[in-house]
């Protein structure tokens, strides 16, 4: 319909600013204008000027207060979903994350547990994140604040305000945190660079961390380092607002595939509410042994 | 629509992109041993209207690939290294990527042509050797709109591609329909594929029942042709109101035993401040009367 | 079993009156001050290095610093036992006890809050507790019932000292110059009128009172840092009452040890008699009861479901890594002190110091096994970490900062005797008066 159509364009004309930021499934995404014009190439051979803080990836994103990480993405509830009938203990999600992080050698952000939770049950690879709670023990205990829900579900952790006191270690049911029990040998830049929550770097001796869902990335329309790492797709992430989680190449309606493949959470009794979800180990697209470090090439050589 | 305020080109320099989206990988023969530097050079188009490349610096030692960060990488239109055709300086970050796009300055070297090269080349530095790599694009566009489907939902696309002054459509080309999620497309129907026909064409209908939108029930719906060796990558999106109104209430605020100390449950504060103040009255009661005992010390 | 001869004021302040150090006086502060000077260096390595000089890893992330500050919170409550409840109890007997247990209270909790200053990763901050609060953390309640209690502890040692106080001003000859400077800021005010005894008595009433519900707070709070959480071994609703019964149990302990020394080295027979050691270890053999009712509550409950969680750490506390510790901690630490005291000749002071010595040393050792084996029984498998995350033995620097903390309460409690009458002056006095009157 030709009328449509050129409404459409009208429509596309006027949101052209707010198109060009992939980060908005909707009008109404909180990007401001910085008032500052480029001037860049059209496909067309014009010239067009566009506001900068519509490109992507916006180049410096303007450092985010301690208050508004605190607050988080509003709108969204992160979750993850794992697929545990794809996991064969290869460990690049481990690896890319402790690289992003820029951990302490001894620390890993994500664990892979071998499982078997009886004895004639199957045995699997479980690959396991903070979980993000929607109760989460570890908040109830920080006396200080250092540890916080955000609105976006994420917990994340201020090692401005930690004091090393570990209650939050002894009191999270998934042994999810670490502790920086030395100067974890974060490189420079980092090193020196001011802490932000969202990133979690750098990190700092006498302070507790763990899994962040990489709030630094989603802000950029992108997926977590585990997500993008993992070369067979275990693991999903998205909005549960939306409805939608992905591994980078699939994107399934979230309460489709948690119904459909009967996903669940850990320690479900326990009362967390966990925002992590698990599918179980059905279909496997690799057995269980080939998991096993004896079976796997070491193929990096980190 | 040419807007000529002054612009500072130096600042530019980050954000231009314009490449095809055929990828080469230039080797580096002379590369010690087990390390090759690899250069990713790939083209983008949004919405028929700001075209973008995107680098990827990589090295591969033995079997892994690592992500090479901190290498500087020039880029140039039409011509191999002239500086007239600089299209800009990028340094790829940590995880080895970078975007630019391409300065309005270059609209006369653009030329309404049909087709582009671009080139890019990484310089040597510390771990990475100097690399090249180039794509050539075909100019297209893919338009978007909805059509009358058997329940009223459907999408349209077309592509079409640039040859001489005329537009003439992509045939056998697959087209993704997906809504616009965080990270991610979700396919408007399950497992369909789409590929263009004779015009250039596909429909596809939105099977996708309640899906969550923004507050006014609006999505993004997108099509995307993705790494197609004559074009790059092209994604055209239009906002359609096909979702459900979806309005976030969060327990953000509300008083919980996990909200921040200033959010701590009304019962939890009156009995621990009850007790509090209930003991530390007694205790000041008690320092006052030995304050009364030290006054009474000029009493015989 | 004698009954003290009638004694003279003059005996009695010349008895009581605060000794300077003998030789051997001499050479125990020299000890402990050489211990605790380890520690410091011990913790300046910590300070310099970060926790990592300990043997404190992701897992076991709590060890003897927190257990030691469990022991130290649980000695102090002696304080209210001996010096509140027997007293409002009327229990005249302990009133020569009173003090040396308000000095081991003090001296307690003021480790007990350094203890955990020392165990935390960023010590530098700990104001922010008080600037960024959160009600809702039991940390915070600790830090308050904490803070609280100690003021209630020194009220406690410092209101009925006033009375002696005054009898220390009236003899400056035999006082140094630099205590004479400390009594009188102390003390000079008391002139001993029936409106300050008056004022004083109502304060002390009132004090006895408060602390009661002060001294089952802190240790309840205390033993809801792990009880808040879901870690087996920790997960019981056992905890508070648990928690309370052992601390007075341990009081009971550290006081017949405290006893039996001062009486020796201070020559205190006719104050500490053997009626003293006679009551005092009816009260611990009452003690150790109660104390193992609790664990056969908090043990033999969760045995008998053997809920998968609870199996394996149960199975190490019965008969597995921490089988030794486990039964020494209730055998050597209740058991048989209990039988030495039940009866009549165990309640002599000699046997009955050992049966306090048991008692101390079995607490200790019950409280590492509180702490440490329920970290080692995560719900999920240990994986993905280094080899020495997967057991905990505490590193020399550990040793060197919990002896030395150890060192520091002995000090304190040392010092203080050095500086105060042992057993009050003016209330040994009065008794002596009442009971010669009669």
């Amino acid at each position: 319909m030709e009328d449509n159509l050129s409404s459409r364009r009208a429509f596309i004309a006027g949101g052209l600013m707010a198109m060009l930021n992939p980060g908005c499934s909707s009008g109404e995404n909180s990007i401001q204008p910085s008032g500052e014009k480029v001037k860049l190439l059209s496909v067309d051979g014009e010239e067009i000027e566009v506001d900068r803080a519509f490109l992507k990836p916006v180049p410096d994103l303007p450092p985010l207060s301690n208050a508004e990480e605190r607050v988080g993405i509003k709108g969204k509830k992160f979750v993850m979903v794992i697929d545990l009938a794809r996991c064969k203990n290869v460990g690049k999600c481990r690896e890319s994350c402790n690289h992003a992080h820029a951990l302490h050698p001894d620390h890993n952000w994500i664990k892979i547990y071998q499982m078997q939770d009886g004895d004639h049950t199957a045995p699997y690879w479980q690959p396991t994140t903070c979980m993000h709670c929607d109760s989460p023990p570890c908040v109830k205990v920080c006396p200080v604040d250092a540890t916080f829900k955000r609105e976006d579900g994420i917990v994340a952790i201020d090692s401005d305000r930690c004091i090393g006191c570990r209650f939050c270690m002894a009191a999270c049911p998934y042994t999810t945190r670490v502790f920086n029990w030395e100067d974890p040998g974060v490189p420079e830049p980092l090193a020196s660079q001011h802490y932000s929550c969202e990133s979690s770097i750098p990190q700092k001796k006498g302070t507790v961390g763990k899994c962040d869902f990489c709030p630094d990335k989603v802000r950029k329309d992108e997926l977590p380092h585990c997500v993008t790492a993992c070369p067979n797709g275990v693991f999903f992430f998205g909005d549960m607002i939306e409805d939608s989680v992905t591994n980078g190449t699939e994107t399934f309606r979230f309460s489709e595939l948690i119904r459909d493949k009967a996903g669940y959470r850990l320690m479900e009794d326990l009362g967390t509410k966990p925002s992590v979800y698990y599918l179980p180990p059905v279909d496997r697209n690799f057995p269980f042994e080939s998991g096993l470090p004896s079976t796997q090439e070491t193929t990096t050589p980190h | 629509m040419m807007h000529t305020r002054k612009i500072d080109i130096s600042r530019l320099i980050a954000v231009i992109a314009l490449c095809m989206p055929v990828m080469l990988c230039a080797q580096d023969s002379s590369a010690p041993a087990a390390r090759e530097s690899l250069l990713y050079l790939k083209y983008q188009l949004k919405n028929n209207r700001i075209p973008y490349l995107q680098v990827q610096t990589k090295s591969k030692e033995g079997k892994a690939f690592l992500p090479a960060g901190n290498v500087p990488v020039e880029l140039f239109l039409d011509k191999d290294s002239a500086a007239e055709a600089l299209i800009g300086k990028v340094t790829t970050n940590n995880l080895g990527e970078a975007t630019i796009w391409i300065p309005g300055s270059l609209a006369k070297a653009w030329d309404h042509a049909s087709d582009h090269t671009f080139y890019a080349q990484a310089k040597a530095v510390k771990n990475f050797d100097a690399v090249q790599a180039s794509v050539t694009v075909i100019m297209a566009r893919l338009e978007l709109d909805t059509a009358a489907g058997s329940d009223g939902r459907s999408l349209k696309a077309k592509l079409v591609k640039k040859e001489g002054e005329s537009w003439v459509p992509m045939p056998e080309v697959d087209v993704r329909l997906a809504v616009k999620r965080l990270g991610g497309y979700l396919p408007v129907a399950g497992d369909e594929t789409y590929t263009t026909d004779s015009t250039g064409s596909v429909t596809g209908e939105f099977g996708l029942q309640h899906l969550p939108g923004d507050s006014t029930g609006k999505i993004e719906v997108v099509a995307r042709v993705e790494e197609n060796d004559e074009v790059g990558t092209l994604e055209t999106s239009l906002l359609v109101p096909w979702g459900e109104p979806v309005v976030y209430k969060s327990d953000f605020n509300k008083r919980s035993l996990w909200a921040t100390g200033r959010k701590a449950p009304i019962w939890l504060m009156l009995i621990a401040y009850g007790c509090i103040i209930g003991v530390w009255s007694t205790v000041i009661y008690l320092f006052i009367n030995l304050y009364k005992i030290i006054k009474l010390r000029s009493q015989a | 079993m004698k009954e003290h001869s009638p004694l003279s004021t003059e005996k009695i302040i010349s008895d009581l009156y605060p000794k300077k150090f003998g030789r051997i006086g001499r050479v125990w502060t020299l000890f402990l001050v050489i211990v605790c000077l380890i520690g410091a260096y011990a913790y300046y390595r910590q300070l310099r290095y970060g926790l990592v000089v300990t043997s404190l890893r992701d897992y076991v992330s709590w060890g003897i610093y927190i257990s030691n500050f469990v022991f130290f919170v649980a000695i102090s409550l002696v304080g209210s036992l001996i010096t509140a409840i027997l007293r409002l109890a009327n229990a005249k007997w302990s009133t020569p006890l009173t003090r040396i247990a308000e000095m081991i209270a003090v001296s307690a909790i003021v480790f007990a809050s350094l203890i955990i200053i020392v165990d935390m990763g960023r010590p530098e901050r700990l104001v922010y507790i008080f600037t960024h609060t959160r009600i809702q953390s039991p940390i915070t309640w600790d830090v308050v019932v904490i803070s609280t209690y100690f003021v209630i502890s020194l009220l406690l040692l410092y209101l009925p000292l006033l009375p002696d106080l005054q009898i220390l001003n009236s003899h400056p000859n035999r006082n140094t110059g630099f205590l004479n400077r400390i009594y009188r800021f102390l003390g000079a005010f008391w002139k001993g009128t029936r409106e300050q005894e008056a004022i004083n008595n109502r304060s002390i009433i009132m004090l006895c009172i408060l602390i009661i519900p002060v001294a089952f707070t802190i240790h309840t709070v205390t033993s809801w840092l792990f009880a808040t959480t879901y870690r087996p071994g920790w997960d019981s609703t056992n905890f508070g009452a648990y928690f309370i019964s052992g601390a007075f149990l341990v009081g009971g302990g550290a006081v017949l040890v405290a006893m039996y020394l001062f009486r020796k080295f201070y020559g205190l027979q006719n104050y500490i008699t053997y009626r003293h050691f006679d009551n005092m270890g009816r009260v611990v053999v009452m003690l150790a009861l109660l104390y193992l009712y609790f664990n056969v509550n908090e043990y033999l409950v969760p045995a008998f479901k053997m809920k998968k969680p609870e199996e394996h750490h149960l199975e190490e506390l019965f008969s597995g890594k921490f089988s030794l510790g486990f039964w020494f901690a209730i055998i050597v630490g209740m058991i048989i002190p209990m039988f030495i005291l039940m009866f009549k000749k165990g309640r002599r002071p000699y046997p009955a110091f050992w049966a306090g010595v048991m008692v101390v040393v079995g607490a200790w050792f019950k409280r590492y096994l509180i702490v440490t084996p329920t970290l080692l029984h995560p719900f999920l498998p240990m994986a993905d970490v280094p080899e020495s995350y997967l057991n905990y033995f505490p590193s020399w620097e550990e040793w060197a900062i919990a002896m030395g903390s150890l060192a520091g309460v002995l000090l304190i409690i040392t010092l203080l005797a050095r500086v105060f009458p042992i057993v009050p002056m003016h209330e040994s006095i009065t008794e002596n008066d009442a009971h010669q009157e009669n």
